[in-house]
């Protein structure tokens, strides 16, 4: 019996949100989120990395986290488009309580007003946070 | 869109922040003590009448928590009524 034959050739897509709110740095959340975030990828589901809060800040030109010995986030962030995710979106209100300006972020990103985020996260099959 | 919060504090405020119109709320774990009517984290009461308030009986229970001492508005429910949340108001989004 051919069981390769059985199995469904195609996923189904569902379109995935991961919200990064807070540091990615201090545990190993963070870092475990992005795998997270990459493996989804890399199973051809559609999807969208948002960053707010605090976790805008994650975005930061210049971090320096060798210091104290921790790991490097950016190096991960700079392959999303390699793995396909194009749709990186910042959070407008976010970047105003923490006085950023689009040239101050480390990677391409959408800067997006939270109504319109709103309405994007209602159309998402899931959402996954940390 | 329903929103599972589990901490009273920044995380609830950065919730509430992002309600709109008909949202859902369900305080579980140490954010059901933003429910008392008294907690220092206030937030819930200045929730827009169209948001639903829901917390989890059995932390509030855990807790020592009775309904008394509550705002009015919130709602209570079990594991079931959990259940029932989240299949009539999705997406979910957990704000841990």
């Amino acid at each position: 019996m051919n069981l390769i034959g059985t199995l469904p050739l195609v996923l189904d897509v569902k379109t995935l949100f991961f919200i990064i709110n807070k540091g990615l740095q201090g545990n190993v959340c963070g870092q475990e989120f992005l795998d997270i975030i990459l493996m989804a990828a890399a199973f051809d589901q559609k999807v969208v990395v948002l960053f707010e809060g605090d976790g805008v800040n994650a975005l930061l030109k210049n971090q320096q986290p060798e210091c104290l010995n921790l790991k490097n986030m950016m190096p991960v962030l700079d392959t999303l488009p390699v793995y396909d995710i194009n749709d990186v979106i910042v959070e407008k209100e976010s970047m105003e309580v923490y006085g950023l300006t689009e040239n101050e972020l480390a990677i391409k990103a959408a800067v997006v007003s939270r109504s319109d985020i709103k309405k994007r996260l209602r159309s998402a099959d899931h959402l996954f946070g940390f | 869109m329903l929103y599972i919060v589990n901490k009273k504090g920044e995380v609830l405020k950065d919730c509430v922040e992002r309600l709109t119109s008909h949202d859902v709320i369900l305080l579980i774990e140490d954010a059901v003590l933003a429910a008392v009517k008294t907690s220092p984290s206030s937030v819930i009461s200045t929730l827009a009448s169209d948001i639903s308030v829901y917390a989890l009986r059995s932390d509030m229970k855990a807790r020592g928590l009775d309904a008394q001492r509550c705002y009015e508005r919130i709602q209570y429910v079990d594991y079931a009524g959990f259940v029932e949340l989240v299949e009539n108001n999705k997406p979910v989004r957990s704000c841990f």
